[in-house]
């Protein structure tokens, strides 16, 4: 019998349309893992890739192939950091877009990068430096947010233009500090600092993963749980507030868990650009401007566009690419092109 | 169902409001009319509990307002802002269950119950057609009328809405009062602030007048739009005419000249 039209057809099909998008991505991602894990100067086949993960890590004695060797001590730990970056960044660029009511904003914006960038130099330039390169640009990001935040706070809050205007303050203090660096740097420093600018995850290992992983999986959870609400906040401070969100609290807390996530990411790989700012516009064009879908969505497809590129950068050639390199060669086009396909749909 | 007894607001040494009272009661559409800048917009802010106002009393179904947690206070008041485009526009029936955000909890999961809500609001307000257009592609009537359902799925006893009708046309105008007025007959308290003189007039039970932050008449739209008060309001702008006992404000310039071109 025929469904008779009426308030019935205003039933919602759509959280289904969008589960499935996020399944397809979820299996785009999972097949990019094989297929990043066979891919590279030295060939694994599916059927090896079965056999050193089945026979688990260092099996050693002579079983041990150089395959499995390869697998486990370099592909693995990379290609693991690369999707967790990929999914942090893009994450948390759309949690910036959307509490910030501004769909140019990037996770870069609060200084993270600056400040990241400014340890990191501070680590490679300065021999007598404690810390280590990761750790030095992991404070240095943590610092320059800390600044802007300080900077912009007045009674108790700290409003978007202030935030931003000191985000730009900031950056660019900490990207003099940075140039000032550069110019005291030997040459041999001074490569360094450029290659650590570009970003690239060509030391990636496990120590990286466990340390990335719980960060950015835990900051991500928290990012997804915040999506309708972050809906909410788009419509700005005072409509959140009389729907019963309260602006300043949500928007702290998610910021904090976006900060975190970029933060940690940067420390690990360098500063990895256009991912943030390019994933959530690339997801909003396929499933829609819902944050429940938006967040999750660029997690997935931060972490295949990351993991494509990363393996693209270091099979490529026969020497490595910085990944911000291919990330910006790549990530220009395929936006274009969603902009171009959809620009029927988006404004017609 | 929400009253506020000679409430008080400064930003910093300047004050906005000096002792404005209003008593909006259930079933009833009450207007709070005057000229842009005399505080009706802070009034709101004070009354939703966005800003924090010293007052004798400020309570919504009894409960004082600034003990309100928010998402209890979103139970007891919707607010409908004017009409304006989000920078990232979510579908017709998604603004509209963003009115049911106090009731969905942290991860905003909706229900069965939640969309049949939308739907049915969506349906009564006339835009079951649009539900599933972006809402930034609707024209302004159309996207205020999305804002005033969002506010009805919210579901409470008051609503509060911020010059719901300006800048649309006379077909959308009325057709908002209309809205306003049936909400009002299914119990709710309507509070509703406006510039128009003539909206207060054929469309409010009950008006508060305001000038400079302060209430200068009270009443039935009878009892405090009177010539001594629009006098008050527009200094030798103003003139009343009558159609059918329905009362009309007109600008002076317009009576006069029609006189004098009949004489």
């Amino acid at each position: 019998m025929a469904t008779p039209p009426g308030p019935d057809h205003v039933n919602d099909a759509r959280p289904h349309r969008g589960g499935l998008w996020l399944a397809a991505f979820g299996a785009l991602l999972a097949m990019g893992m094989v297929a990043a894990l066979t891919i590279g100067t030295i060939r694994v086949s599916v059927a090896d890739l079965l056999r050193a993960l089945s026979g688990g890590p260092g099996a050693g004695g002579p079983d041990e192939t150089i395959a499995s060797a390869v697998l486990w001590n370099l592909r693995m730990p990379r290609v693991l950091l690369a999707s967790l970056v990929g999914a942090a960044l893009a994450s948390s660029g759309a949690v910036f877009q959307a509490s910030f009511r501004n769909p140019l904003v990037e996770p870069y914006i609060l200084g993270v990068s600056s400040g990241a960038a400014f340890g990191a130099a501070a680590g490679l330039v300065l021999p007598q430096f404690p810390l280590s390169v990761q750790l030095a640009a992991f404070l240095g990001a943590l610092a320059a947010v800390g600044i802007v935040h300080l900077l912009a706070r007045s009674r108790g809050d700290a409003p978007i233009v202030t935030l931003v205007l000191s985000g730009v303050v900031v950056g660019s203090m900490f990207a003099a500090g940075v140039s000032l660096l550069k110019y005291l740097a030997n040459d041999a420093a001074l490569r360094e600092i450029v290659f650590w600018l570009m970003g690239g995850c060509y030391f990636a290992n496990w120590r990286d993963v466990t340390i990335v992983g719980p960060v950015v999986i835990g900051a991500t959870a928290i990012m997804m749980a915040g999506g309708w609400r972050l809906n909410v906040l788009s419509m700005g401070d005072h409509e959140a507030e009389t729907l019963g969100v309260d602006p300043r609290l949500n928007r702290r807390v998610l910021l904090a868990a976006a900060t975190l996530a970029t933060a940690v990411s940067v420390a690990s790989v360098g500063i990895v650009p256009w991912i943030g700012l390019m994933t959530p516009h690339a997801v909003r064009m396929l499933l829609g401007p819902d944050n429940r879908l938006v967040v999750p969505g660029s997690a997935l497809l931060g972490a295949l566009f990351l993991l494509a590129c990363d393996t693209a950068a270091r099979s490529l050639t026969s020497s490595e690419i910085p990944v911000g390199i291919v990330t910006a060669l790549a990530g220009g086009p395929f936006l274009a092109y969603l902009v171009r396909q959809r620009t029927a749909g988006l404004f017609g | 169902m929400l009253t506020a007894r000679n409430l008080r607001f400064s930003y910093g040494a300047f004050p906005v409001l000096r002792g404005v009272s209003l008593d909006a009661r259930a079933g009833e559409v009450s207007g709070l009319f005057g000229p842009n800048g005399c505080g009706k917009t802070t009034l709101f802010r004070c009354c939703l509990g966005l800003l924090q106002a010293k007052a004798d009393a400020l309570t919504v179904d009894g409960h004082p307002i600034a003990s309100l947690p928010p998402a209890q206070r979103a139970r007891l008041m919707a607010y409908v802002p004017q009409e304006h485009k989000p920078p990232f526009p979510l579908l017709v029936r998604d603004v509209v269950m963003l009115g049911r955000t106090p009731y969905l909890g942290l991860l905003g999961r909706a229900t069965a119950e939640d969309r049949r809500i939308v739907g049915d609001t969506l349906e009564w307000i006339g835009l079951a057609d649009l539900a599933d257009r972006p809402y930034d592609r609707l024209s302004g009537g159309q996207r205020q009328l999305v804002l005033i359902a969002r506010a009805v799925a919210q579901r409470t006893p008051v609503i509060l809405l911020d010059e719901p009708a300006s800048g649309l046309d006379f077909h959308n105008q009325v057709r908002i009062w209309g809205v306003l007025r049936s909400l009002a007959r299914q119990g709710a308290a309507v509070v509703c602030c406006s510039h128009d003189p003539n909206h207060v007039a054929w469309f409010c039970d009950r008006v508060v007048v305001m000038q400079d932050g302060s209430v200068v008449a009270h009443g039935t739209p009878a009892e405090a739009l009177t010539g001594a008060t629009l006098e008050r309001l527009y200094p030798d702008d103003w003139d009343l005419a009558s159609a059918d006992n329905v009362p009309v404000v007109l600008p002076r310039s317009v009576m006069a000249g029609r006189r004098g071109a009949r004489s």
